[in-house]
């Protein structure tokens, strides 16, 4: 009785062992040479959702006290998404830092709007200006304003 | 141990430097959305505390027995936080002169002369007042002094 059921656990892994698969063949009558070709594919199972990527920015621009000239600053984006996906990025702000009641006008420009494709690394940047009439008319101080970075898969 | 110690300080001198980064992933939902701040610094007026102009008469003409004549400037400053504007006026001589050496007292007074504490972002105006009495001591003829103004910015 061991015995039997020793054989029928053994089939029983073997069987748990075993990948089924299709098989194909090549023989004498295929020529000579003979050539057969077996398929080697990817398996997107287990991907979940669209893919994934990643958008990295600055956490802080920083713009020095009566410059004019246009502080840039680089987001990385890096897409691994599926065929036929694009990653819409854009940085957008009201254009207003503030003090206390106090504004200070500037703009938002360079790459505030970039689309990325299905598999992709690329540096952008934005830029923020403020004009010397700008700077003329506030009282020295710390002035600071947000950007919101949005990214979604389309 | 000096490598290691200079390694150590050149890796900290090096995270000094980086500009703090975020990220946004597909785990943050779709869209995803977050923000970065951008700001005003005046780092590169603290040495100097900021701006100001200080504008004056360049020749003020008193006609012949005028005993007072008001004069203004105007001062206007941006300065950081911290910083004050102090002006003066001072006549160089005590009295105004004339090419052959005769001498015109006068004096100058007013709360122009010496202004102090003046704040980070104003545009205001200051008199000055010029007396002169002694018109029938001297020849008729063509008297000048220089007033000197002088600003100072105080930093502390």
């Amino acid at each position: 009785m061991k015995k039997v059921i020793s054989v029928l656990l053994a089939v029983m892994m073997l069987a748990a062992l075993m990948i089924p698969a299709f098989a194909a063949t090549l023989d004498q009558t295929g020529g000579n040479p003979a050539t057969g070709g077996a398929t080697v594919k990817t398996d997107t199972s287990a991907v979940t959702g669209d893919g994934a990527y990643t958008v990295t920015y600055d956490a802080e621009i920083s713009v020095p006290w009566n410059s004019t000239a246009a502080v840039s600053s680089n987001y990385t984006v890096e897409t691994h998404l599926k065929t036929g996906k694009q990653l819409l990025v854009t940085a957008t702000s009201d254009g207003i830092m503030t003090y206390n009641a106090l504004e200070l006008p500037y703009t938002l420009g360079g790459d505030t709007a970039y689309t990325a494709g299905a598999a992709e690394t690329a540096t952008k940047a934005i830029t923020v200006t403020v004009a010397q009439s700008a700077w003329d008319e506030a009282p020295i101080a710390e002035y600071t304003d947000t950007i919101t970075y949005t990214a979604e898969i389309v | 141990m000096k490598k290691v110690i200079s390694v150590l300080m050149a890796v900290a001198m090096l995270a000094a430097l980086m500009v703090p980064a975020f990220a946004l992933t597909e785990a943050d939902g779709n869209p995803a959305s977050d923000t970065a701040e951008v700001k005003t610094n005046y780092d590169n007026l603290e040495a100097t505390g900021g701006y100001y102009t200080v504008t004056y008469p360049a020749e003020t003409t008193i006609a012949w027995g005028t005993v007072d004549t008001t004069i203004q400037y105007n001062v206007t400053t941006q300065l950081i936080p911290t910083a004050t504007l102090n002006v003066t006026v001072k006549q160089d001589n005590a009295a105004m002169a004339s090419a052959t050496g005769k001498q015109l007292p006068y004096t100058l007074s007013g709360a122009g002369t010496n202004v102090t504490g003046i704040g980070p972002f104003v545009d205001t105006d200051y008199e000055l007042n010029i007396n002169v009495t002694a018109w029938g001591d001297v020849p008729v003829d063509s008297y000048s002094d220089t007033l000197t103004f002088e600003a100072t910015i105080v930093n502390p």
